[in-house]
């Protein structure tokens, strides 16, 4: 210990290595803040394992107390000793020796005088501090109701004994002191640098357009709906200078034009006009203005807002027509590299290479539809399958629609579904009118239904015994032998049709709107086309009630000579016929 | 250092206790008596190995800023500090493990050695030097030929 002249000391720095903990408090005693730390043997422990950690205790009777973490770092810090040893041999004389100088000097030098003649102040640097653990984690984290600490110390006195608690320890408090499974994410403060508010801001425009509540749900609507979207707001949603107003502007004006457009249509009158919008785009902009049904006669055709077809008649010239490409012209169909222009289609100077297309009579350029929809309405109401037009009408125009294509189609096989259909088409109107509903009345029923009647109607004389079963498949076609070729063909797209149905979806690679489009085709294909898809085979029977089909049993057996001969050559019978009505009614519906 | 001129007066109470108590006890006052500082030099060494066997003055002990020179030239000037908390120093030596606890210690290393760890002090005073500045050791010079004169 060096001796403190003038308040100086010099030596040499030490060997001794000491290390440091920087304690998170003012602990009451050395001792217990060791004991804090895990006591020295802890506190050995912790030194000589690999760990670079020390854990603290603030309570540790308290078997729950969270520990805080000391992290060990680096340092390079001395201690200094400082002493005071009252030096006894010269202590008087340094007393009188300060008086003496009290009065010479200030207060200070004499405290200092005073200081240095009383005792001895011996100062060294005894230990380098090269290690230090500093506990810079959030400490205070741990809240404890200081009776609960109180209780768990007498618990921890009994969990000794008991070596690992009971269920019946759990009774005696602990329960009401859960730790938390987790503390805190984050031990250790971090700065959190937020950003400041508003500085980025998306550009308003953008905001405004995209997700403006006056926009209607961008989704095909139920012909049933009640009110049809009226939002006419475009013009306050889009910014002036954009290129989406410009267009949607013309747009306007072409709704303005007519009320009902086949988005086609719209889209080759833009292109005529230069403006080249994709197909999506396109939709977004009359998202704005338009709407459109997902099912119905006006299907897939956008309608102005405000516009409701369905009360207005002069909306039938804007009707859907479809046309499905025949299965065994789909491969001819398909070798047309090009996507045929829109305009070709409805010229009928090319085959779609979509096997559904949804057209609008008033763009199909042919003469039997022109006229067609210049006839005053034929019925008093829009209804949702064959909108204002009666059904014959819709199967005559369908079938002028399949002729005109069927003729641009090369080979034998288009060549006899041509004739089949032009057969059909030459038939008298009354054959159409037969299969009418019976009345114009507005009920939703499917025309399958109506068919089922209809056949009933003619069938019924031509086959007394079993008129029940007959109406099942449909009435008897009365020139089903004339054509074979037709026939055989109309067979092959059956046994073709379900690979197709389950090609469709893969194959299908076209915009989901097209998709969307076959599903309506479907659809429509049960209600006016019998004649395709396994769904026309399958629907009429489905379709007939249950209590009917018992009633239908039920004459069976009356029926029958014997009750062995009714339960079985009648049902076995039946399914034949079922079977070969099925086709014949198959070439007929074929219309 | 005003810890120190507070005590000035202590002496005197230490005569009196010293005529009373045995004198074994004169070792625990002394102990008592004892005031740890740690001097920090973090600022200036930032963790590395202190010099080893190194020469040090520490000068103006009686000062608020006392200055700590090591080695012949580099000079540091300090200033107090109450630390956050307590700053507890342990001192640790490496301790052979009796043979019959070798085997069951679960802290031991190869060695055969463990530590054995002791507290030496604890402190709330730090001292944080800094390195001094040529124009403040010019001034302490003038400051001390001074105070000698």
């Amino acid at each position: 210990m060096g001796l403190v002249v003038g308040g100086t000391i010099s030596g040499k720095l030490p060997e001794q290595v000491a290390f440091a903990v920087n304690y998170p408090g003012y602990p009451s005693s050395v001792s217990r803040a060791i004991e804090t730390l895990g006591g020295e043997e802890g506190l050995a422990k912790a030194r000589s394992s690999e760990l670079n950690f020390l854990e603290l205790k603030f309570r540790p009777e308290d078997p729950y107390a969270h520990p805080a973490f000391g992290e060990l770092n680096h340092s390079s810090d001395l201690v200094l000793r400082l002493s005071r040893k009252p030096n006894r041999k010269n202590w008087r004389r340094d007393t009188v020796d300060s008086a003496i100088s009290t009065s010479a000097e200030s207060v200070e030098d004499e405290n200092a005088k005073a200081l240095q003649s009383t005792e001895d102040i011996r100062a060294e640097i005894v230990a380098k501090v090269d290690k230090t653990y500093a506990f810079e984690g959030m400490t205070d984290y741990q809240y404890v109701v200081a009776v609960h600490a109180d209780e768990n110390r007498g618990h921890k006195r009994r969990g000794h004994q008991q070596e690992k608690g009971s269920l019946l320890d759990m009774e005696h408090g602990e329960l009401l002191m859960l730790v938390p499974p987790l503390f805190s994410v984050k031990d250790l403060p971090e700065d959190i640098f937020l950003r400041p508010p508003g500085g980025k801001k998306p550009k308003q425009g953008l905001v405004e357009t995209e997700i403006s509540p006056e926009i209607v749900v961008p989704f095909a609507l139920d012909f049933k709906i009640k009110e049809v979207p009226t939002t006419t707001t475009w013009k306050q949603q889009l910014d002036r200078s954009s290129d989406a107003y410009a267009r949607t502007e013309a747009l306007v004006k072409m709704f303005e034009e007519r009320p009902v457009w086949a988005k086609n249509t719209l889209n080759e009158r833009l292109m005529e006009q230069e403006i080249f919008v994709t197909d999506a785009y396109l939709r977004s902009l009359l998202f704005r203005i338009s709407y459109y049904f997902g099912c119905g006669p006006f299907r897939n055709l956008w309608i102005k807002n405000g516009y409701d077809p369905r009360v207005d008649p002069e909306s039938r010239r804007y009707q859907a027509l479809d046309f499905r490409v025949p299965a065994v012209l789909r491969v001819q169909s398909s070798q047309s590299k090009a996507s045929p222009s829109w305009k070709d289609l409805c010229f009928f100077k090319t085959v779609p290479t979509k096997r559904f297309t949804i057209f609008q009579m008033h763009d199909l350029q042919d003469e039997v539809i022109q006229a067609e929809i210049s006839k005053p309405p034929e019925r008093a109401t829009c209804g949702e399958s064959t909108g204002w037009y009666r059904l014959s009408t819709i199967q005559r125009m369908r079938l002028v629609v399949r002729i005109r294509f069927l003729e641009l189609y090369s080979g034998d096989v288009a060549r006899s579904l041509e004739n089949a259909e032009r057969k059909n088409l030459s038939r008298p109107r009354s054959a159409f009118e037969l299969e009418e509903e019976p009345t114009n009345s507005v009920k939703n029923v499917p025309e399958r239904t109506c068919n089922a009647d209809a056949g009933d109607g003619i069938e019924g004389a031509s086959e007394p015994l079993q008129p029940e079963l007959l109406t099942i498949g449909g009435h008897v076609d009365d020139m089903g032998e004339d054509e074979p070729a037709a026939k055989i063909f109309e067979e092959e797209e059956l046994e073709d049709e379900e690979d197709d149905e389950e090609d469709e979806e893969e194959l299908e690679d076209d915009e989901d709107e097209e998709e969307f489009e076959e599903v309506d085709m479907q659809s429509e294909n049960e209600v006016g086309k019998l004649n395709f898809g396994p769904d026309g085979y399958m629907d009429p029977a489905d379709n007939i009630p249950k209590n009917y089909l018992q009633a239908l049993l039920g004459k069976f057996s009356f029926s029958g000579d014997g009750v062995g001969d009714a339960a079985n050559h009648p049902p076995a019978k039946a399914d034949d016929e079922e079977y070969t009505i099925y086709e014949q009614d198959e070439d007929e519906e074929d219309d | 250092m005003g810890g120190m001129a507070n005590s000035a007066e202590e002496p005197v109470v230490d005569v009196h206790r010293e005529s009373e108590v045995a004198p074994e006890n004169d070792l625990e006052e002394h102990e008592e008596e004892d005031e740890y500082v740690i001097l920090d030099l973090e600022e200036v060494f930032h963790g590395a190995a202190l010099p080893a066997n190194c020469a040090y003055t520490l000068s103006g002990l009686d000062t608020m800023n006392p200055v700590l020179t090591l080695g012949d030239d580099l000079k540091l000037i300090g200033e107090y500090e109450e630390t956050m908390g307590t700053v507890l120093v342990f001192t640790e030596r490496d301790e052979e493990v009796p043979e019959d606890e070798r085997i069951r210690g679960s802290n031991l290393k190869e060695t055969g050695t463990r530590k054995r760890v002791s507290s030496l002090c604890q402190t709330q005073r730090k001292l944080k030097f800094r390195l001094m500045e040529r124009k403040e050791s010019k001034d302490l010079s003038v400051q001390e030929k001074r105070s000698r004169v």
